[in-house]
Protein backbone atom coordinates (compact mmCIF):
# COMPACT_ATOMS: atom_id res chain seq x y z
CA UNK A 1 0.00 0.00 0.00
CA UNK A 2 2.99 2.35 0.55
CA UNK A 3 4.17 1.74 -2.74
CA UNK A 4 0.39 2.96 -3.69
CA UNK A 5 0.61 5.59 -1.87
CA UNK A 6 3.97 7.24 -2.71
CA UNK A 7 3.11 6.68 -6.48
CA UNK A 8 0.01 8.70 -6.26
CA UNK A 9 2.05 11.36 -4.64
CA UNK A 10 4.87 11.02 -7.12
CA UNK A 11 1.76 11.47 -10.07
CA UNK A 12 0.33 14.65 -8.34
CA UNK A 13 3.90 16.13 -7.94
CA UNK A 14 5.02 15.66 -10.97
CA UNK A 15 1.83 16.76 -13.49
CA UNK A 16 0.62 19.37 -10.90
CA UNK A 17 3.24 21.16 -8.87
CA UNK A 18 6.39 20.44 -11.38
CA UNK A 19 4.32 21.15 -14.66
CA UNK A 20 6.03 18.13 -16.04
CA UNK A 21 9.08 20.11 -16.07
CA UNK A 22 11.24 18.41 -13.56
CA UNK A 23 11.12 14.49 -12.32
CA UNK A 24 10.88 13.88 -8.27
CA UNK A 25 11.95 10.69 -7.14
CA UNK A 26 11.28 8.75 -3.41
CA UNK A 27 13.42 10.60 -1.00
CA UNK A 28 14.05 13.82 -3.13
CA UNK A 29 14.02 16.55 -0.58
CA UNK A 30 10.45 18.14 -1.40
CA UNK A 31 11.08 21.69 0.42
CA UNK A 32 15.08 22.57 -0.44
CA UNK A 33 15.51 25.24 -2.83
CA UNK A 34 12.01 25.53 -2.58
CA UNK A 35 11.34 22.56 -4.98
CA UNK A 36 7.58 23.25 -3.41
CA UNK A 37 6.95 26.82 -2.02
CA UNK A 38 4.20 27.39 0.27
CA UNK A 39 1.17 27.70 -2.04
CA UNK A 40 2.70 24.58 -3.52
CA UNK A 41 2.41 22.91 -0.31
CA UNK A 42 -0.77 24.15 0.43
CA UNK A 43 -2.14 22.40 -3.03
CA UNK A 44 -0.64 19.15 -1.57
CA UNK A 45 -2.30 19.00 1.76
CA UNK A 46 -5.50 19.46 0.18
CA UNK A 47 -4.92 17.09 -2.39
CA UNK A 48 -3.97 14.52 0.04
CA UNK A 49 -6.81 15.44 2.06
CA UNK A 50 -9.04 14.44 -0.41
CA UNK A 51 -7.48 11.63 -1.84
CA UNK A 52 -7.14 9.69 1.14
CA UNK A 53 -10.40 11.08 2.62
CA UNK A 54 -8.50 12.68 5.96
CA UNK A 55 -7.63 15.91 7.94
CA UNK A 56 -4.04 16.61 8.19
CA UNK A 57 -4.14 18.82 11.72
CA UNK A 58 -2.17 22.19 11.16
CA UNK A 59 0.57 20.90 13.88
CA UNK A 60 1.31 18.06 11.65
CA UNK A 61 2.25 20.41 8.83
CA UNK A 62 5.81 20.39 9.45
CA UNK A 63 9.58 19.29 7.72
CA UNK A 64 9.05 16.05 9.96
CA UNK A 65 6.04 14.93 7.81
CA UNK A 66 6.71 16.48 3.98
CA UNK A 67 10.02 16.38 3.09
CA UNK A 68 9.98 13.74 0.81
CA UNK A 69 7.24 11.53 -0.80
CA UNK A 70 8.46 8.45 1.19
CA UNK A 71 8.16 10.43 4.42
CA UNK A 72 4.67 11.82 3.42
CA UNK A 73 3.85 8.54 3.17
CA UNK A 74 4.79 6.97 6.42
CA UNK A 75 3.45 10.07 7.88
CA UNK A 76 0.04 9.01 6.33
CA UNK A 77 0.57 4.95 7.18
CA UNK A 78 0.93 6.43 10.46
CA UNK A 79 -2.49 8.10 10.43
CA UNK A 80 -3.63 4.07 9.43
CA UNK A 81 -4.91 5.17 6.40
CA UNK A 82 -6.52 2.53 4.44
CA UNK A 83 -6.85 3.47 0.56
CA UNK A 84 -10.46 4.50 -0.64
CA UNK A 85 -11.69 1.92 -3.11
CA UNK A 86 -12.05 4.38 -5.58
CA UNK A 87 -7.93 4.36 -5.34
CA UNK A 88 -5.76 1.91 -6.66
CA UNK B 1 -28.36 27.77 -1.31
CA UNK B 2 -30.03 29.05 1.76
CA UNK B 3 -28.37 32.60 2.25
CA UNK B 4 -30.44 33.42 5.39
CA UNK B 5 -29.60 33.98 8.73
CA UNK B 6 -31.23 32.07 11.65
CA UNK B 7 -32.91 33.84 14.34
CA UNK B 8 -29.96 34.11 16.17
CA UNK B 9 -27.52 35.42 14.24
CA UNK B 10 -30.16 38.47 13.14
CA UNK B 11 -30.30 38.69 16.59
CA UNK B 12 -26.84 38.76 17.64
CA UNK B 13 -26.53 41.51 14.28
CA UNK B 14 -29.20 43.85 15.61
CA UNK B 15 -27.42 43.63 18.92
CA UNK B 16 -23.98 44.38 17.72
CA UNK B 17 -25.24 47.22 15.73
CA UNK B 18 -26.65 49.02 18.72
CA UNK B 19 -23.98 48.59 20.77
CA UNK B 20 -21.39 49.80 18.35
CA UNK B 21 -23.49 53.00 17.03
CA UNK B 22 -24.31 53.99 20.52
CA UNK B 23 -20.26 53.24 22.56
CA UNK B 24 -17.83 53.47 20.36
CA UNK B 25 -18.55 56.63 17.80
CA UNK B 26 -17.78 59.51 20.07
CA UNK B 27 -14.86 62.07 19.52
CA UNK B 28 -13.90 59.94 16.51
CA UNK B 29 -12.42 62.74 14.41
CA UNK B 30 -10.03 63.78 17.15
CA UNK B 31 -9.39 60.83 17.81
CA UNK B 32 -8.30 60.04 14.43
CA UNK B 33 -6.37 63.28 14.12
CA UNK B 34 -4.33 62.66 17.61
CA UNK B 35 -3.49 58.71 16.67
CA UNK B 36 -5.17 58.15 19.64
CA UNK B 37 -6.38 54.53 20.71
CA UNK B 38 -9.41 53.67 23.28
CA UNK B 39 -8.64 51.56 25.92
CA UNK B 40 -11.90 52.02 27.06
CA UNK B 41 -13.86 50.84 23.85
CA UNK B 42 -11.63 48.07 23.43
CA UNK B 43 -12.77 47.14 27.14
CA UNK B 44 -16.17 47.67 26.19
CA UNK B 45 -15.64 45.34 22.72
CA UNK B 46 -14.31 42.56 25.06
CA UNK B 47 -17.10 43.10 27.93
CA UNK B 48 -19.78 42.70 24.95
CA UNK B 49 -17.84 39.51 24.41
CA UNK B 50 -16.70 40.50 21.15
CA UNK B 51 -13.11 39.54 21.52
CA UNK B 52 -14.14 36.21 22.93
CA UNK B 53 -16.51 35.25 19.67
CA UNK B 54 -14.81 32.17 18.98
CA UNK B 55 -13.08 31.21 21.39
CA UNK B 56 -13.98 28.00 23.01
CA UNK B 57 -16.01 28.50 26.41
CA UNK B 58 -13.69 27.00 28.68
CA UNK B 59 -11.25 29.69 27.68
CA UNK B 60 -13.86 32.31 28.01
CA UNK B 61 -15.03 33.26 24.96
CA UNK B 62 -18.60 32.31 22.71
CA UNK B 63 -17.35 29.72 20.84
CA UNK B 64 -19.37 30.69 17.87
CA UNK B 65 -18.97 29.41 14.15
CA UNK B 66 -17.18 31.09 11.33
CA UNK B 67 -20.61 31.94 10.03
CA UNK B 68 -21.93 33.75 12.88
CA UNK B 69 -18.46 35.37 13.36
CA UNK B 70 -19.17 36.71 10.09
CA UNK B 71 -22.31 38.07 11.12
CA UNK B 72 -20.73 39.73 14.14
CA UNK B 73 -18.04 41.55 12.44
CA UNK B 74 -19.99 42.22 9.69
CA UNK B 75 -21.91 44.06 12.20
CA UNK B 76 -19.24 45.43 14.27
CA UNK B 77 -17.84 46.75 10.65
CA UNK B 78 -21.15 48.46 10.18
CA UNK B 79 -22.18 49.94 13.40
CA UNK B 80 -19.00 51.10 14.39
CA UNK B 81 -17.41 54.02 12.45
CA UNK B 82 -13.65 53.58 14.19
CA UNK B 83 -12.31 50.99 11.18
CA UNK B 84 -8.49 51.97 13.48
CA UNK B 85 -10.71 49.87 16.20
CA UNK B 86 -12.45 46.98 14.31
CA UNK B 87 -9.25 46.33 12.34
CA UNK B 88 -7.19 45.50 15.76
CA UNK B 89 -10.38 43.66 17.35
CA UNK B 90 -10.03 41.63 14.10
CA UNK B 91 -6.05 41.08 14.38
CA UNK B 92 -5.94 40.11 17.98
CA UNK B 93 -8.80 38.02 17.45
CA UNK B 94 -7.46 36.02 14.27
CA UNK B 95 -3.45 36.50 14.48
CA UNK B 96 -2.90 35.94 18.10
CA UNK B 97 -5.97 34.45 19.63
CA UNK B 98 -6.42 31.86 16.75
CA UNK B 99 -3.21 30.23 16.55
CA UNK B 100 -2.97 29.92 20.65
CA UNK B 101 -6.32 28.06 20.08
CA UNK B 102 -5.33 25.69 17.49
CA UNK B 103 -1.56 25.45 18.60
CA UNK B 104 -1.46 26.56 22.49
CA UNK B 105 -0.84 24.43 25.08
CA UNK B 106 -2.90 24.10 27.70
CA UNK B 107 -1.11 26.27 29.55
CA UNK B 108 -0.56 28.47 27.11
CA UNK B 109 -4.36 28.70 26.28
CA UNK B 110 -5.39 28.67 30.30
CA UNK B 111 -2.29 31.99 30.68
CA UNK B 112 -3.59 34.35 27.67
CA UNK B 113 -7.05 33.03 26.07
CA UNK B 114 -9.34 34.22 29.06
CA UNK B 115 -6.93 37.90 29.65
CA UNK B 116 -6.95 38.45 26.13
CA UNK B 117 -10.97 37.74 25.71
CA UNK B 118 -11.52 39.89 28.64
CA UNK B 119 -9.43 42.76 27.36
CA UNK B 120 -7.47 42.72 30.33
CA UNK B 121 -3.96 42.17 27.88
CA UNK B 122 -3.64 42.96 24.73
CA UNK B 123 -1.93 40.55 22.16
CA UNK B 124 0.09 41.41 18.64
CA UNK B 125 1.42 39.37 15.85
CA UNK B 126 4.93 40.07 14.50
CA UNK B 127 6.34 38.32 11.52
CA UNK B 128 7.23 41.02 9.39
CA UNK B 129 10.32 42.61 9.54
CA UNK B 130 11.93 45.42 7.45
CA UNK B 131 13.81 43.13 4.54
CA UNK B 132 10.69 40.04 4.55
CA UNK B 133 7.58 41.83 3.50
CA UNK B 134 5.80 40.54 1.02
CA UNK B 135 8.64 37.44 1.03
CA UNK B 136 7.36 37.12 4.93
CA UNK B 137 9.58 33.73 5.02
CA UNK B 138 12.65 34.99 4.34
CA UNK B 139 12.51 36.72 7.89
CA UNK B 140 15.57 37.18 9.85
CA UNK B 141 15.12 37.25 13.68
CA UNK B 142 16.84 34.40 14.91
CA UNK B 143 15.92 31.96 17.89
CA UNK B 144 18.85 30.26 19.26
CA UNK B 145 18.42 27.74 21.81
CA UNK B 146 20.65 28.03 25.09
CA UNK B 147 19.71 25.16 27.50
CA UNK B 148 16.13 25.60 28.57
CA UNK B 149 16.07 29.12 26.96
CA UNK B 150 15.62 30.88 23.70
CA UNK B 151 17.51 34.09 22.82
CA UNK B 152 15.66 35.89 20.20
CA UNK B 153 17.04 38.89 18.06
CA UNK B 154 15.51 40.76 15.32
CA UNK B 155 13.19 43.52 14.34
CA UNK B 156 9.42 42.94 13.61
CA UNK B 157 8.15 45.90 11.58
CA UNK B 158 4.63 47.24 11.28
CA UNK B 159 3.12 45.16 14.38
CA UNK B 160 -0.19 46.33 15.01
CA UNK B 161 -0.80 46.98 18.76
CA UNK B 162 2.61 46.69 19.03
CA UNK B 163 2.89 49.81 21.51
CA UNK B 164 0.09 48.36 24.13
CA UNK B 165 0.52 44.71 23.17
CA UNK B 166 1.40 42.78 26.57
CA UNK B 167 2.64 39.62 24.38
CA UNK B 168 2.96 39.17 20.95
CA UNK B 169 3.27 36.04 18.90
CA UNK B 170 6.55 36.44 17.47
CA UNK B 171 8.15 33.98 14.66
CA UNK B 172 11.70 33.69 14.16
CA UNK B 173 14.23 30.77 12.65
CA UNK B 174 14.83 28.05 14.94
CA UNK B 175 17.07 26.07 12.47
CA UNK B 176 18.79 28.53 9.12
CA UNK B 177 19.25 25.19 7.21
CA UNK B 178 15.51 24.56 6.51
CA UNK B 179 14.66 27.72 5.20
CA UNK B 180 11.20 28.85 6.02
CA UNK B 181 10.75 24.94 7.38
CA UNK B 182 12.84 26.04 10.36
CA UNK B 183 10.54 29.32 11.55
CA UNK B 184 8.99 28.86 14.67
CA UNK B 185 6.58 30.97 16.51
CA UNK B 186 6.92 31.83 20.26
CA UNK B 187 4.68 33.45 22.90
CA UNK B 188 7.14 36.76 24.16
CA UNK B 189 5.63 38.74 27.06
CA UNK B 190 6.58 42.68 26.81
CA UNK B 191 8.30 42.44 30.10
CA UNK B 192 10.92 39.20 28.87
CA UNK B 193 14.28 41.10 29.50
CA UNK B 194 15.40 42.56 25.71
CA UNK B 195 11.87 43.14 24.48
CA UNK B 196 11.59 46.98 23.20
CA UNK B 197 8.92 48.55 21.17
CA UNK B 198 9.89 51.49 18.82
CA UNK B 199 8.12 54.67 18.99
CA UNK B 200 4.15 55.26 17.66
CA UNK B 201 4.78 55.29 13.72
CA UNK B 202 2.25 57.91 11.79
CA UNK B 203 0.36 56.62 9.18
CA UNK B 204 -1.75 57.50 6.76
CA UNK B 205 -5.48 55.48 7.98
CA UNK B 206 -6.34 53.27 10.91
CA UNK B 207 -5.29 55.62 12.94
CA UNK B 208 -6.63 54.85 15.82
CA UNK B 209 -4.56 51.92 16.32
CA UNK B 210 -1.20 52.27 17.06
CA UNK B 211 1.53 50.66 15.03
CA UNK B 212 5.12 49.62 15.58
CA UNK B 213 8.24 48.17 15.41
CA UNK B 214 9.13 45.16 18.17
CA UNK B 215 12.71 44.77 18.83
CA UNK B 216 14.19 41.96 20.03
CA UNK B 217 17.61 42.45 21.52
CA UNK B 218 19.14 39.36 23.46
CA UNK B 219 15.33 38.61 24.41
CA UNK B 220 15.44 35.34 26.78
CA UNK B 221 12.67 33.55 26.84
CA UNK B 222 11.68 29.81 28.35
CA UNK B 223 11.65 27.14 25.97
CA UNK B 224 8.00 26.81 26.86
CA UNK B 225 6.89 29.92 25.21
CA UNK B 226 7.24 28.49 21.68
CA UNK B 227 4.05 28.04 20.36
CA UNK B 228 3.42 24.78 18.41
CA UNK B 229 6.15 22.65 17.36
CA UNK B 230 9.18 23.53 16.15
CA UNK B 231 9.16 24.71 12.68
CA UNK B 232 5.59 25.00 12.53
CA UNK B 233 5.84 28.76 11.63
CA UNK B 234 4.40 28.59 8.25
CA UNK B 235 1.95 26.24 9.26
CA UNK B 236 0.78 28.73 11.98
CA UNK B 237 0.90 31.51 9.74
CA UNK B 238 -1.41 30.39 7.09
CA UNK B 239 -3.82 27.93 9.32
CA UNK B 240 -5.58 31.21 10.75
CA UNK B 241 -5.63 32.67 7.20
CA UNK B 242 -8.77 31.92 6.24
CA UNK B 243 -10.87 32.90 9.33
CA UNK B 244 -8.30 36.00 8.98
CA UNK B 245 -9.72 37.23 5.81
CA UNK B 246 -13.25 36.48 6.61
CA UNK B 247 -13.77 38.25 9.47
CA UNK B 248 -11.26 41.09 8.77
CA UNK B 249 -13.03 41.64 5.26
CA UNK B 250 -16.68 41.22 7.19
CA UNK B 251 -15.78 44.15 9.02
CA UNK B 252 -14.92 46.32 5.81
CA UNK B 253 -18.21 44.95 4.24
CA UNK B 254 -20.27 46.45 6.92
CA UNK B 255 -18.20 49.34 6.54
CA UNK B 256 -19.31 49.85 2.84
CA UNK B 257 -22.52 48.73 3.86
CA UNK B 258 -22.66 51.86 5.92
CA UNK B 259 -20.74 54.01 3.20
CA UNK B 260 -23.28 53.17 1.17
CA UNK B 261 -25.97 54.28 2.45
CA UNK B 262 -24.63 57.49 3.66
CA UNK B 263 -24.16 58.04 0.22
CA UNK B 264 -27.84 57.65 -0.63
CA UNK B 265 -29.25 59.58 1.72
CA UNK B 266 -26.24 62.78 0.84
CA UNK B 267 -27.33 61.88 -3.29
CA UNK B 268 -30.80 62.17 -1.89
CA UNK B 269 -30.63 65.38 0.29
CA UNK B 270 -28.07 67.89 -1.08
CA UNK B 271 -29.33 69.62 -4.02
CA UNK B 272 -27.86 71.41 -7.15
CA UNK B 273 -29.80 73.00 -9.90
CA UNK B 274 -32.69 72.58 -7.81
CA UNK B 275 -33.17 68.76 -8.12
CA UNK B 276 -31.53 66.25 -5.31
CA UNK B 277 -27.53 65.21 -7.22
CA UNK B 278 -28.82 61.58 -6.99
CA UNK B 279 -31.03 62.29 -10.03
CA UNK B 280 -28.35 63.19 -12.08
CA UNK B 281 -26.88 59.99 -13.62
CA UNK B 282 -23.47 60.49 -12.76
CA UNK B 283 -23.81 60.37 -8.98
CA UNK B 284 -26.44 57.55 -9.29
CA UNK B 285 -24.18 55.25 -11.34
CA UNK B 286 -21.78 55.48 -9.25
CA UNK B 287 -24.08 54.67 -6.19
CA UNK B 288 -25.04 52.16 -8.20
CA UNK B 289 -21.95 50.64 -8.65
CA UNK B 290 -20.97 51.01 -4.99
CA UNK B 291 -24.07 48.46 -4.37
CA UNK B 292 -22.52 45.91 -7.06
CA UNK B 293 -19.84 45.68 -5.51
CA UNK B 294 -20.94 45.36 -1.56
CA UNK B 295 -23.29 42.72 -3.01
CA UNK B 296 -20.83 40.87 -4.93
CA UNK B 297 -17.98 41.05 -2.82
CA UNK B 298 -20.62 39.88 -0.20
CA UNK B 299 -20.92 36.76 -1.98
CA UNK B 300 -17.30 36.20 -1.91
CA UNK B 301 -16.50 36.40 1.63
CA UNK B 302 -19.74 34.71 2.54
CA UNK B 303 -18.67 31.65 0.17
CA UNK B 304 -15.15 31.20 1.98
CA UNK B 305 -17.27 31.22 5.17
CA UNK B 306 -19.57 28.49 4.40
CA UNK B 307 -16.09 26.58 2.97
CA UNK B 308 -14.81 26.61 6.08
CA UNK B 309 -17.98 26.12 7.79
CA UNK B 310 -18.19 22.69 6.15
CA UNK B 311 -14.50 21.83 6.93
CA UNK B 312 -13.45 22.41 3.03
CA UNK B 313 -10.47 24.02 1.99
CA UNK B 314 -10.95 27.57 0.92
CA UNK B 315 -7.50 28.87 -0.02
CA UNK B 316 -8.69 30.37 -3.95
CA UNK B 317 -11.38 31.63 -2.24
CA UNK B 318 -10.26 33.32 0.57
CA UNK B 319 -7.37 35.17 -2.10
CA UNK B 320 -9.93 35.54 -3.86
CA UNK B 321 -12.58 37.41 -1.23
CA UNK B 322 -9.36 39.62 -0.13
CA UNK B 323 -7.93 40.73 -3.25
CA UNK B 324 -11.68 42.20 -4.43
CA UNK B 325 -13.05 43.11 -1.30
CA UNK B 326 -10.54 45.15 -0.20
CA UNK B 327 -9.65 46.94 -3.34
CA UNK B 328 -14.04 47.75 -3.36
CA UNK B 329 -13.38 49.09 -0.06
CA UNK B 330 -10.80 51.54 -1.62
CA UNK B 331 -12.95 51.90 -5.24
CA UNK B 332 -16.59 52.59 -2.69
CA UNK B 333 -14.20 54.99 -0.32
CA UNK B 334 -13.10 56.81 -3.38
CA UNK B 335 -16.97 57.21 -5.10
CA UNK B 336 -18.56 57.84 -1.60
CA UNK B 337 -16.27 60.85 -1.17
CA UNK B 338 -17.16 62.12 -4.87
CA UNK B 339 -20.78 62.00 -4.46
CA UNK B 340 -20.16 63.94 -1.49
CA UNK B 341 -18.15 66.77 -3.01
CA UNK B 342 -15.93 69.38 -1.42
CA UNK B 343 -18.36 68.43 2.16
CA UNK B 344 -16.68 64.21 1.61
CA UNK B 345 -13.18 65.98 1.19
CA UNK B 346 -13.97 67.82 4.74
CA UNK B 347 -12.70 65.53 7.34
CA UNK B 348 -15.30 66.30 10.22
CA UNK B 349 -17.48 64.97 6.78
CA UNK B 350 -15.74 61.54 8.40
CA UNK B 351 -16.08 60.57 4.72
CA UNK B 352 -12.39 60.73 3.75
CA UNK B 353 -11.72 58.77 6.51
CA UNK B 354 -12.95 55.55 5.44
CA UNK B 355 -10.86 55.80 2.22
CA UNK B 356 -8.26 56.23 3.99
CA UNK B 357 -9.21 53.90 6.16
CA UNK B 358 -9.50 51.01 3.62
CA UNK B 359 -6.04 51.51 1.93
CA UNK B 360 -4.52 49.68 4.03
CA UNK B 361 -6.33 46.51 2.96
CA UNK B 362 -5.08 46.75 -0.03
CA UNK B 363 -1.20 46.26 1.96
CA UNK B 364 -1.90 43.85 4.75
CA UNK B 365 -1.82 40.27 5.00
CA UNK B 366 -0.80 39.55 1.90
CA UNK B 367 -0.75 42.81 -0.66
CA UNK B 368 -3.52 42.82 -3.74
CA UNK B 369 -0.36 41.63 -5.78
CA UNK B 370 0.47 38.54 -3.68
CA UNK B 371 -3.37 37.29 -3.80
CA UNK B 372 -3.45 37.56 -7.24
CA UNK B 373 -0.07 35.08 -7.35
CA UNK B 374 -1.45 32.71 -5.27
CA UNK B 375 -4.76 32.94 -7.44
CA UNK B 376 -2.75 32.44 -10.33
CA UNK B 377 -0.53 29.40 -8.17
CA UNK B 378 -4.01 27.89 -7.39
CA UNK B 379 -4.92 27.70 -10.47
CA UNK B 380 -1.94 25.57 -11.26
CA UNK B 381 -0.01 28.53 -12.94
C1 LIG C 1 -2.17 48.66 8.29
C2 LIG C 1 -1.16 47.59 8.32
C3 LIG C 1 -1.11 46.72 9.39
C4 LIG C 1 -0.14 45.71 9.46
N1 LIG C 1 -0.08 44.92 10.56
C5 LIG C 1 0.90 43.99 10.67
C6 LIG C 1 1.03 43.20 11.86
O1 LIG C 1 0.26 43.35 12.81
N2 LIG C 1 2.04 42.30 11.92
C7 LIG C 1 2.91 42.11 10.89
O2 LIG C 1 3.78 41.26 11.02
N3 LIG C 1 2.82 42.84 9.75
C8 LIG C 1 1.84 43.78 9.62
N4 LIG C 1 1.74 44.55 8.48
C9 LIG C 1 2.72 44.38 7.43
C10 LIG C 1 2.14 43.81 6.15
O3 LIG C 1 1.79 42.47 6.28
C11 LIG C 1 3.15 44.09 5.03
O4 LIG C 1 3.15 45.48 4.83
C12 LIG C 1 2.81 43.37 3.74
O5 LIG C 1 3.00 42.00 3.87
C13 LIG C 1 3.64 43.87 2.56
O6 LIG C 1 4.99 43.90 2.85
P1 LIG C 1 5.86 45.23 2.58
O7 LIG C 1 5.10 46.37 3.17
O8 LIG C 1 7.22 45.01 3.06
O9 LIG C 1 5.84 45.43 1.03
P2 LIG C 1 6.81 44.75 -0.06
O10 LIG C 1 6.77 43.28 0.12
O11 LIG C 1 8.12 45.43 -0.06
O12 LIG C 1 6.03 45.10 -1.40
C14 LIG C 1 6.19 46.33 -2.10
C15 LIG C 1 5.42 46.22 -3.42
O13 LIG C 1 5.95 45.14 -4.21
C16 LIG C 1 4.92 44.22 -4.54
N5 LIG C 1 5.44 42.86 -4.53
C17 LIG C 1 6.30 42.28 -3.66
N6 LIG C 1 6.53 41.00 -3.97
C18 LIG C 1 5.79 40.73 -5.07
C19 LIG C 1 5.56 39.59 -5.89
N7 LIG C 1 6.15 38.41 -5.61
N8 LIG C 1 4.73 39.70 -6.94
C20 LIG C 1 4.12 40.86 -7.23
N9 LIG C 1 4.28 41.99 -6.51
C21 LIG C 1 5.10 41.92 -5.45
C22 LIG C 1 3.87 44.41 -3.44
O14 LIG C 1 2.58 43.99 -3.87
C23 LIG C 1 3.94 45.91 -3.21
O15 LIG C 1 3.18 46.57 -4.18
C24 LIG C 1 0.78 45.56 8.40
C25 LIG C 1 0.72 46.43 7.31
C26 LIG C 1 -0.22 47.44 7.26
C27 LIG C 1 -0.26 48.36 6.08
Amino acid sequence: MLEAVKQILKSYITEELLYNFGTVEFDDNLLADDMIDSIGMMRLVGFVEEKFELKIPHEDLVIENFQSISVIAEYLAGRNLSLPEHVD
Amino acid sequence: MDFSWTEEQTRLRTEIIEFATRELNTDLVERDKDGEFSRDNWRKCADFGILGSSVPKQYGGRDMDILTAVVAMEALGYGCRDNGLTFALNAQMWTVQLPIQNFGTEKQKKKYLPKLCRGEIIGAHGITEPDAGSDLFSLKTIAGKQGNEYLLNGTKKFVTLGPVADVAIIFATTDVSLGKWGISAFLVDNTASGYSVSPIRQKMGLRTVPMAEIILDNCRIGADCMLGPVGAGVSISSSSLEWERCCILASQLGAMERQLEDAIQYARERRQFNQPIGKFQSVANRIADMKVRSETARLLLYKVAWLKMNNKPAMLEAALSKLYLSECFVQSGLDALRVHGGNGYLTESEVERDLRDAIGGVIYGGTSDIQRNIIAGLLGL
